[in-house]
């Protein structure tokens, strides 16, 4: 590619990525990422004959995120996630330990079973909500959001489909999901373990040894978050501010009326969503493309609900993030066109020297160099760049492999070092802000440097040696 | 085969955790309000504050 070509790609990246992490006036991240590409189309740096072809891969991984995003949004407005946290406080026993691991272990299936901005977006507001009701004191609130975030975060990594990054990776190398969590799952978890094991080394002093079960005096929530459509305590009849009852002792009549339903509508709608998220692995061992699968889910909890309640698919035409498949096209056109350019040359060139085909030294230098990759830009136009270049880098199948699951772990586990690193880092920043939560960069930072490295080398480690069990 | 049967125990768990457990609910009656505090929480309301940044 002529210099000046690989200016235009080099300086449309450039602003693209600031822009989506700034997101100055809460701009849209679609448009910087469909203002870039449709600059490249328009300097013929990226040929309208390739486009097919890049549809290709980012539109089933962008409708596959999209339906999962559409479940959580039905069963968000059926209420079902407002009794996880009674349950959390419920299954504790009184013990804020026991609450320390309930929280990560919801925080991991949340992401399993809907995605990792999804599973932040949910459950963080309501811990948030939660430590409050608890009367926790500031620093004993950390060890619990901390957790949320993390693991959640990181909880994208083990079954491929948490996340639109790895969809999208998983695409361009051709492989199935089937494979993906079989050389996955493990050393993922091995990362998730350390980390939420390492945070709770760090804060044990904070958390709480025991946490009240009685009823005790009302004590006021958080502000209110920054949201339209607020439905807050005055809604139900109680003082703006205040939430009128313990949460192990709420109150039918003071309480805001459920989303109507019932139980049956809650239980019916978790088994659509574990049914389909089980059903990606075996509608994608028969060829059926994950895409339709989550999109049949996501239409029969449309169905159901409209069937129990009555309620149309009105909120998810609304609600629904529609921009994601502009988006990720936006992106990936971006990243092919700097991959086009030869940017990235120099990058391989190196790592293939240092790899030269030992296994070892593949996922080590690839997950270190995707995480590295994942600080500088975010880690969706990183996994996406780090894909592509392992593609030139002509290792053997093995090799290849192997250091292909090692971008998934540096750009899903090694991205927690900074909040840039991921956008679902960047929301939980948000949200705690709206919060009035005092958690600055530079705390995140700290926490995540004491934990993440080590997550990180746990799993590559353990990704070297459960693949030397297949290869 | 096996990840289908696995997501299935992970959903087990997941229906441990964010299940309705009350009185009413086990008898299967009609459901009594969701914990008070979840009223005003609903999660993903604050997409909108944060404008489609759920990517």
């Amino acid at each position: 590619m002529p210099p000046f070509e690989a200016f235009v790609a080099w300086t449309v990246f450039a602003a693209a990525v600031v822009l989506i992490i700034w997101r100055p006036r809460g701009l849209s991240e679609a448009i910087p990422a469909a203002v870039g590409a449709l600059v490249l189309i328009g300097f013929g740096i990226v040929p309208p004959g390739d486009l097919p072809n890049l549809f290709d891969i980012v539109g089933g991984a962008a409708l596959t995120i999209l339906s999962t995003i559409a479940m959580s949004i039905v069963m968000d407005g059926i209420g079902v996630f407002r009794w996880a946290a009674h349950n959390l406080v419920r299954l504790s026993r009184g013990s804020g330990v026991l609450l320390y691991w309930n929280v990560v272990l919801l925080c991991f299936l949340m992401t399993l079973f809907f995605n990792n901005d999804g599973s932040i977006l949910i459950t963080t507001p309501i811990l948030i909500r939660m430590v409050s009701m608890l009367r926790f004191k500031p620093h004993q609130k950390l060890p619990y959001l901390f957790a949320g975030a993390l693991v959640a975060t990181a909880s994208s990594a083990p079954i491929g489909v948490s996340n639109l990054a790895n969809l999208i990776a998983m695409r361009i190398v051709g492989l199935d999901l089937g494979t993906y969590a079989l050389y996955m799952s493990v050393p993922s978890l091995a990362g998730i373990g350390c980390i939420a094991g390492l945070l709770f080394l760090i804060f044990r002093r904070d958390i709480p040894r025991e946490i009240p079960l009685s009823s005790h005096p009302l004590h006021p929530g958080p502000p209110a978050p920054l949201r339209r459509g607020y439905r807050g305590a005055r809604s139900a009849g109680t003082p703006a501010g205040s939430l009128p009852v313990h949460p192990l002792k709420y109150d039918a009549a003071q309480a805001s009326p459920p989303e109507a339903g019932g139980f049956g509508l809650i239980r019916l709608t978790i088994g659509i969503v574990v049914l389909t998220r089980a059903g990606f692995f075996l509608g994608s061992g028969m060829g059926i493309p994950i895409e339709w699968i989550g999109l049949a889910g996501a239409a029969a909890l449309v169905v159901v609900r409209w069937l129990w309640i009555g309620r149309g698919p009105k909120d998810l035409i609304t609600q629904a993030p529609w921009h994601i498949i502009v988006f990720a096209f936006g992106i990936y056109v971006i990243v092919h066109a700097l991959h086009q350019s030869g940017a990235v040359d120099a990058a391989v060139d190196f790592l293939s020297r240092r790899i030269d085909g030992d296994r070892f030294a593949a996922i080590f230098w690839m997950g270190g160099w995707l995480t590295l990759l994942s600080l500088l830009m975010n880690n969706l136009p990183a996994v996406m760049i780090g894909t592509l270049s392992l593609a030139d880098m002509h290792l053997e199948p093995a090799v290849m492999q192997s250091a292909y699951m090692a971008n998934i772990l540096g750009s899903d586990i090694g991205a927690l070092l900074v909040p840039v690193g991921t956008l679902a880092s960047l929301l939980w920043m948000f949200i705690l802000r709206s919060h009035r939560i005092p958690v600055t960069w530079g705390k995140y930072v700290k926490v995540a440097f004491a934990v993440v490295p080590a997550g990180l080398a746990v799993s590559l480690f353990t990704l070297y040696i459960w693949t030397g069990l297949f290869f | 085969m096996i990840f289908f049967v696995v997501m299935l125990a992970a959903g087990l768990a997941f229906y441990h955790l964010v299940r309705p457990d009350t009185p009413a609910a086990n008898a299967g009656k009609k459901p009594a309000p969701a914990p008070a505090f979840g009223q005003d929480q609903g999660g993903l309301v604050n997409r909108e504050a944060t404008t489609n940044a759920s990517v």
